[in-house]
This record gives structure tokens, sequence and C-alpha cells, in this order.
């Protein structure tokens, strides 16, 4: 009986220190500065930059989303949005500090970063970045200034 | 009677000619010096005439869109136009802060405050220097002086566009910020904003945006596709090889040429002196220095920072000439003799932007010293471009220059740590290697808290 209530205790105390002890997670070849994920913004240019091993290859690729017609359907694809005058290949320099410009289409883009270290080893971060023209964005906040939470409640209360 | 008067005429003629060659024969001078026209000086735009306005102006001034979006105007052809439209909306406001009749308060301001005014739509102007407040007075007031201004010096101004109608000073001497509102906004400048930003200028950062560091001082670019900057060959102004051409300028300095001695140094410099009055040396490189052994007879009456200006634009223009893009880089207050003067430094640009000379980065293109009105010291290192061509290839990012200095500061092998970065612009070096034809390539110019560097923004080495 006794036996059987230290096992248990032993086992909860191992089921909390295991829930409480941080994962040691692998360490990422690309430290982004700023998250790349879920951004929108009214600025068409972004900065792209952050940490990584010396002489690690990177690809920075800018993809925007583009509405095709299949028979009858409208499906979205990704387009590459080649960046006009800019190679999308660098290699990380000696302080491990990268920083590049990309430059994003009206609407949603996705921005790829495929990183290749010194030992071959590949990983790829990628984030959905919205783009919207200031005129959008005045007229969003002009909407829901003009919105009348008032009557939003009377009409559920109907 | 005919015949006689032709004969007449060529006789007058014959003895013009037989004084001229007279004079040629008996003056160290070559006669192209006394008769005015073209200068000992090959190249140079020497003007009688000069405007302060020309010589104190902004190292850049960046628009400011809103947010983290920015754009930098330099006095380059791309953009000189809106530089030019943009300073002249500037120049309106100072002459309303330095000449206007009005009463005007100025509040000191939070750095937050002026942290906002920079996020939203507005212009920042930068000097090299920051300039005493006198200066400003003459330039956009006639000299009049306005107790209500607080500044002591002017490193730079923001002005903002939007609702807060506001001008921010830095005053780099007392080292605050000070707040004018005005009356109403700038319109103009306002639509010279949008305008700008239609075209879609190339887009500039700090490197807090970036996230190099926590320094939000100064712009970088990122788009280096954007630039087409050439590289050329220059030619140093003077032509030490021609004994004449360097007689000939000695002959500006001394008013007596019959008194002065020359010496020629084994390294080929030639020094001139009248042994009373001042030495004047020229080395084979074409650096001139001026000197004056007395400093008597100045004015005092002409001791302020503006009387000093005058007399060395005044003593440039007359010796060697103005060169062209000259601006005013630096202007201090310093001590000579026990006499209060002012060493005022010159640079000079290139498609807007500033020279530097290998093995001389801390030291100007002109230099001048002046006490109570009269110029005691004269150095003088110009050179002019005379070929460019264009570079099929991107300029050098500005992460990969500061990788150069991190690789030139800390060695070979292991990590390298970020140099901490105080300013970064780009500019033009001169490589004074070799007798003719100096190489002239765009750079990167990096102050970091160890020194300043120079990077070529070409071939990605560190030059200095």
């Amino acid at each position: 009986m006794f036996r059987k209530g230290v096992i248990i205790t032993v086992l909860i105390l191992i089921l909390v220190f295991g829930a409480l002890t941080p994962v040691q997670a692998t360490p990422r070849i690309v430290e982004l500065i700023k998250p790349i994920t879920d951004i929108k913004t009214v600025n068409k240019n972004m900065i792209v930059s952050g940490w990584a091993e010396a002489d690690t290859k990177l690809e920075i690729r800018v993809y925007s989303r583009v509405a095709k017609k299949v028979g009858d359907q409208e499906v979205y694809d990704w387009e590459e949005y080649v960046q006009p005058g800019k190679e999308a290949e660098l290699v990380v320099g000696p302080t491990g500090f990268f920083a590049r410009e990309v430059e994003l289409k009206n609407g949603v883009n996705k921005v790829v970063i495929k990183a290749v270290n010194a030992e071959g080893k590949e990983e790829v971060t990628e984030g959905l970045v919205t783009l919207s023209s200031k005129e959008e964005v005045r007229d969003a906040v002009r909407n829901l200034m003009n919105f009348n939470f008032l009557d939003l409640i009377k009409e559920i209360i109907k | 009677m005919n015949k006689e008067r032709i004969k007449n005429w060529v006789l007058v003629g014959l003895v013009l000619l037989s004084f001229g060659l007279t004079m040629q024969l008996w003056l160290s001078v070559p006669i192209e010096r006394i008769v005015p026209g073209d200068q000992a000086f090959s190249g140079q735009d020497s003007e009688e005439i000069y405007d302060l306005s020309s010589f104190v102006l902004p190292q850049w001034m960046v628009v400011n869109f809103g947010g983290q979006s920015h754009t930098k105007l330099i006095k380059d052809s791309s953009s000189q136009g809106f530089f030019d439209e943009v300073y002249a909306g500037i120049s309106e406001i100072m002459e309303y802060i330095f000449a206007g009749g009005q009463n005007i308060t100025f509040t000191e301001a939070s750095g937050d405050e002026w942290a906002a005014a920079r996020e939203s739509k507005s212009i920042e102007v930068e000097y090299a220097w920051t300039f005493d407040t006198a200066i400003f007075s003459e330039l956009f007031g006639g000299g009049a002086n306005r107790e209500s201004i607080p500044m002591a010096g002017i490193k730079g101004l923001t002005v903002t566009l939007g609702g807060n109608r506001a001008v921010y000073f830095k005053d780099g001497i007392r080292d605050t910020i000070y707040k004018l509102e005005l009356p109403e906004s700038h319109q103009e400048l306002g639509r010279l904003v949008n305008r700008l930003e239609e075209q879609d200028p190339v887009k500039y950062w700090t490197l807090k945006e970036i996230g190099y560091s926590d320094d939000n001082s100064f712009y970088v670019p990122l788009d280096m596709s954007s630039f087409n900057l050439p590289v050329g060959t220059a030619e140093k102004e003077l032509d030490t090889s021609a004994q004449a051409v360097l007689d000939a300028q000695a002959s500006s300095f001394f008013s007596d040429m019959s008194v002065v001695r020359k010496i020629t140094e084994m390294d080929g410099s030639v020094i001139y002196t009248d042994s009373q009055t001042a030495l004047l040396r020229i080395d084979s490189t074409g650096f001139l220095e001026y000197m004056v052994y007395s400093y008597a007879a100045g004015d005092k009456n002409r001791a302020d920072i503006n009387s000093a200006i005058e007399a060395a634009l005044k003593f440039i223009s007359v010796h060697g000439g103005i060169p062209g893009q000259l601006y005013l880089q630096e202007a201090r207050e310093v001590e000579e003799n026990g006499l209060r003067g002012h060493l005022l430094r010159f640079n000079y640009a290139y498609n807007g932007l500033p020279f530097f000379r290998k093995g001389g980065l801390k030291s100007s293109a002109i230099e001048v010293t002046v006490v109570e009105g009269k110029v005691v010291r004269y150095t003088r290192n110009v050179h002019h471009v005379t070929r460019a061509r264009i570079v099929q290839k991107p300029l050098l990012y500005p992460v990969k220059a500061a990788d150069v200095v991190a690789e030139a500061t800390s060695g070979p092998g292991g990590t390298k740590s970020l140099p901490a970065i105080k300013d970064m612009y780009l500019g033009y070096c001169i490589d004074m290697k070799g007798a003719k034809d100096h190489q002239v390539y765009p750079v990167w110019y990096i102050e970091t808290g160890e020194g300043a560097f120079i990077v070529d923004a070409y071939e990605g080495r560190l030059v200095e």
C-alpha cells in the first residue's frame, strides 16, 4: 500500500517537473529580428534582418497571391515577385548579421527565407505579409468610425 | 595717306608686342598670370561673387513620409531638383524665425517628443557640424540678433508637416532640443513631400529599424541597385612639375616677389618665403600650405565667426579659386598666439557626395585659420575629376561594409562582433598614389567608437 503511494508520488513529481522543464529546442539556423508572420503594412518596402552563423547561404524571395481561373472556379496561386535589381541570394558575413529590403505587391505576399548553413542543413521560414494602400486603411478606419454599435446591439436584442 | 595709317597701326601693334615680350623676359611670372583669363589652376571654377548660402548647406535632408518610410535627399544629379525645392521651403521657415518681426517663443522639447516628430510626416535637416547660431542669423536674418532664439549652435532641425506644425532644433552645444510652434503649416512643403512619395524614391532606414543597433540618428539605404555611381580619375589642380605654375601661384601670396626666396627641398617640395611675413610650401602631391609669421595688423572688430567666414572665402577665391560644390564642413573657435580665431574647414563634393583623401582622412580639402579678420594659415589640396565611367555592378550593402570593418578591427578567424556605428554614408575617395591620374571611387564612410574607416563601395576592401 505504502509502496504504491511512493510510486504514484514519484510519477506525479516526474510529470510535474517534466512539464515545467523547458524543452530544449533545436537551435534555428536563422533568428529573425522581427517575425514575418501575419503582418499588415502600408509600407511597400519591408526589412528582413536577423542573425545566422557566418557563411550561411540565404535566399529571400517574395511571392504574391494571384487569382487564376481553373474551369469555372477561381483559385489562388503564388507567383514569385522578382525584386527589380535585387539579388535574392546572400551569404552571411563574419558578424552573423544580415539585412535585406524586400518589395511587396499590393495584397497578400508570402515571404520565404531559405537558409542553408555551412554543414548543409536547410531551414525554410515563411510568413504572410499583407500590403494595403494608405487609402484602403483610411477607408477601413472611416467605416469603423461610422459603425454604430448601438444599432448592432438593438439588432441583436430584436 | 592710307598707307601711312596702316604703317602707324602696325607700329603701335609692334610696340605693344614688345612690351608684352619684355615683361615675359624680365618677370618670373608668366604673362598669362598677369592677363586675366585662364588661371594657373586647371579646371577651377572660381567666382568673385559668392553667397554664404552656397557654402553653409545641409549635409543631408531626410523626408519622413510617416512611420518607417524615409528617403534621403542629397545634392546629387538624381535628387537635386527636390533637394533645392525642399531646401527653399526650409529656408522660408528659417527666414521667418531669424528675420521675421513676429514674437516667437521657443520651449524645450523632450527626446520622446522629438522622436515622435521624426516618426510623423516631417523633414529632417542635418548639418555636418554644429554651426554657431550667428551663422544662421547671418544666412537667414541678415545678421539680425533675435534674443528670443535660445540655440547656441544648430546641428539640425526637424519640421513637422502634419497636424502638429512645429520646428524642432537640435542644439549640439547645449545638447538640447528646442521647439517652436509655427502659426501655419507649410503647404508647399507638404505638397512636395506628397509628390516625392508618389515617385517611390529609394528608402532609407535607421540602424534601429534594421535591427542592427538602437541608433536612430542617421539613415542608410538597403536597395543598392538604385545607385549608379561612376568611378573615375582625377588630377591635382596644381601641376607641380611646372615651375612656372608654382611661381605664378606663389605670386598671388606675396605682394613683392623680388624679395621672395625659393627653396627646393630633397623631396621635391618648394618653399617660398620673404623671411618677414609669410611662408608658402607646395609639395609634390600638390598640397599647398601658407603660414604668416606675424599675426599683427588684424582688425579686432572682425573677430566674429561671420567675418572669419567672409575673410576665408575671399582668400580662397583669390588664392586658387573656389572649387565646385565647396561647402563649409566645420567651423570652430581656436586660440592662436593668445588671440581668438576661427578654424574653418571646407570640403567639396562630387555628384553630391563628399570627397575623402586616402592617407588624409582627417584633413579637409581646404582649411583656413582666421584671426581678427586676417588669414594666418591656409592649406589646400584639391583635385578635379577628369574622367568618369559607369560600373555595371551594385554597390556594397551597408551591412557588408560593416562586416569589412569588423574583420579589419578584430583580425582573422572567429566570430566578429558588430562595430558600434555612429555614422555611415556614401562618399568618394581619391587615391593619391602616383603622379597623375589618381583613382576616384565611391566609398562607405563608417564612423565607429574605434575611429573612422572607409570601405571601397564596389570592391568591398578596407581603404583606410
